[in-house]
């Protein structure tokens, strides 16, 4: 969406040197295994919210007792918010880290000019408003290409896991406007339990696009990387 | 004008209509309640009649600091005016689509923002309508500004008019016009070109006016820009060295621009000087060496994706100041002082560091260098200003029409 003109393409945009290649095997593994552990959170969630709306609405046709309700509410007391907070942002800074080393081999695979945005969007896209929006996932289709042996990066994939990532947040942030109500209704209730139930099949989705796109990335950087000298 | 007068003014005349904005609003105000039959507040009327006297008595100093900068900068004008072609009459309708352009940008950008940032203090179709509303506009806003933007230089004498203060002269060779036109990734929607940022940071100190291309369509965004003769520039080029309170000259290829070193060494105090010497390997510094009484040491170019890789100064009895380009400061100190904290950084915003501490070597200390780079690469923001003034003036038109009315 550059406009009018395209910006100068220069892997070093920034003014910084492409250096030499960097490990991202175990980078890889961590990403998995945390974006797992983000998943599964985000999962027990909407059951647990679920379970919520259950039992209210048992206990309203009056087939449900108190212990019943004190067990859900216990249940969904144990997702605070800083608990999900602390998974999304250890996931984050560690798959940013995979992310940064990624791009910095793809500019040595791929040469000048692979990489359509400069280095420093690779994190700061992440966190700029309306830039969020489409900047990420140039950096990542670009890296993936420059990655590839092919040299080219299926666009529908990513579309999808840029899209599920992108509505699942907005579905979210409606998810929490619910919950977040002074007073909430029956009908509240139920259209939160669907908004998360929404945000989480967008996010598992986004999940597992992203796993496949971090594994495939990562073999080819390391089938590619090149020999060490001396 | 000095930065600082000029500072006073734009503080005078904000706070002039400022207060008269608010007055009129108020004596709205009453009038309705009156119009209406209620009882109209006597604390709102003394308010907006104390407001209302306090916008005429600034207005006074205001207009005052207003004819003196239009004074102040009348001989400078003068010379540069006959210099500047005539725009048709159409240009002014451009001019008028690319505002339009930039506040649909600004406007639709801070939507999209408001509805990531706040969306979850929203029902979920107010977030979307933001969402979408602030894309939609954001697009058409861009289309318009790319079709509008090329008429939107300002001639010379306009911007030295409405500036007052004494100007920064920009000159070049023509030939690096197009490297200085090129867009450096800084910003998520990337329409400025360096030069517009460069100017933007050279503004700390006045307005920045260079000589155009001859025979050039339509002149170029950044420098206000006027158009010497062929056959009869020298003696202009010299006069505005005179009147300039800084000259920055990019070193290049063409005798014209050595004939101006050549001026700059014999004519004008060495502090008034600012050289930018471009990337890559070139024989220019030996060249320049030449001009000096002290070489500038010569050193590796700089690299490629600078389009300057050093800045050089003098002092008093011109020995030459260096400061390369790009050299990059680590640790949380320099992160956190660098504006937009470690956003994305382009070599116009390294060619402004090297600028500011340079300048600052020679006793011309501008702190706020950096971030006028930064901001003119923001025309959101610019644009979001525009659609606010506007959106004041509406309300006020529309109070005013609904008091009418009542009566």
């Amino acid at each position: 969406m550059e406009h009018p003109h395209r910006a100068v393409p220069s892997a070093n945009a920034d003014g910084a040197e492409a250096g030499p290649y960097r490990a991202v095997t175990g980078l890889s593994v961590a990403v998995t295994v945390l974006v797992l552990l983000a998943l599964l959170y985000s999962v027990l969630l909407t059951v647990a919210d679920w379970r919520v709306y259950l039992v209210v609405e048992h206990f309203l046709a009056g087939t449900a007792t108190i212990e019943e309700a004190q067990a859900a509410d216990d249940f969904s007391s144990f997702f605070s918010w800083w608990k999900g907070l602390l998974v999304i942002l250890v996931t984050g800074v560690v798959f940013l880290v995979w992310l940064w080393r990624a791009r910095l081999n793809a500019e040595s695979l791929g040469g000048p000019g692979s990489q359509r945005r400069a280095r420093g969007w690779t994190v700061g896209s992440w966190m700029t408003p309306v830039a969020n929006l489409w900047i990420p996932l140039v950096i990542v289709t670009d890296v993936w290409k420059a990655s590839a042996p092919r040299r080219s990066a299926p666009g529908a994939l990513l579309a999808v896991w840029w899209g599920a990532w992108v509505i699942g947040g907005y579905v979210g942030q409606s998810y929490t406007y619910l919950v977040m109500k002074d007073s909430l209704t029956e009908d509240d209730l139920r259209r939160a339990v669907y908004l998360s139930t929404v945000s989480t099949v967008l996010y598992v989705l986004a999940g597992v696009l992203i796993l496949y796109t971090v594994h495939r990335i990562s073999a080819w950087q390391t089938q590619r990387r090149p020999a060490p000298t001396g | 004008m000095s930065s600082r007068l000029r500072n006073i003014a734009r503080l005078v005349t904000a706070l002039a209509v400022a207060a008269a904005y608010v007055a009129l609003q108020l004596a709205i105000d009453v009038g309705i309640d009156g119009a209406g039959g209620r009882e109209g507040s006597d604390l709102e009327a003394a308010v907006a009649l104390w407001l209302a006297v306090a916008a005429l008595v600034l207005a006074w100093p205001a207009l005052w600091l207003r004819h003196r900068r239009r004074s102040g900068a009348a001989q400078l004008v003068g010379l540069v005016s006959r210099f500047v072609p005539l725009r048709p009459r159409w240009n002014r309708t451009l001019r008028t689509a690319n505002s339009i352009g930039l506040m649909l940008f600004g406007a639709g950008t801070y939507a999209v923002t408001m509805s990531e940032q706040r969306g979850h203090t929203m029902p979920m179709e107010s977030q979307f309508l933001l969402l979408f509303g602030g894309l939609a506009a954001t697009g058409a806003g861009l289309l318009v500004l790319r079709r509008t933007r090329p008429y939107a230089g300002r001639p010379a004498a306009r911007a030295l008019l409405r500036d007052g203060r004494e100007p920064v002269l920009y000159l070049r060779s023509f030939d690096d016009d197009e490297i200085a036109a090129q867009v450096e990734d800084g910003a998520d929607f990337n329409i400025n070109t360096r030069e517009e940022q460069f100017v933007g940071a050279l503004g700390v100190f006045g307005p920045v006016i260079a000589v155009g291309q001859p025979a050039e369509p339509l002149p170029r965004l950044g420098a206000a820009r006027f158009y010497l003769p062929l056959d009869d520039w020298k003696p202009t080029v010299l006069r505005l060295m005179d009147l300039s309170q800084l000259i920055v000259l990019r070193l290049g290829q063409g005798d014209g621009l050595w004939w101006e070193v050549e001026q700059v060494r014999a004519t004008q105090p060495a502090g008034k000087l600012v050289l930018l010497t471009p990337g890559g390997p070139s024989d220019l510094m030996a060249r320049l060496n030449d001009h000096l009484p002290t070489p500038v040491p010569l050193r590796e170019p700089g690299p490629d994706e600078h389009w300057v890789s050093a800045v050089v100064v003098f002092d008093e009895s011109w020995t030459p100041r260096v400061f390369p380009v790009g050299q990059r400061r680590t640790g949380w100190r320099s992160w956190m002082r660098s504006p937009g904290f470690g956003a994305v950084e382009t070599s116009t915003l390294h060619l402004a560091r090297a600028v500011q501490a340079a300048l600052a070597s020679v006793g011309r200390r501008r702190r706020t260098m950096l971030w006028r780079t930064r901001l003119s690469s923001q025309s959101q923001l610019t644009g979001l200003g525009l659609a606010l003034a506007l959106a004041l003036a509406g309300w006020l038109a529309y109070r005013a029409a609904q008091l009418i009315a009542l009566w």
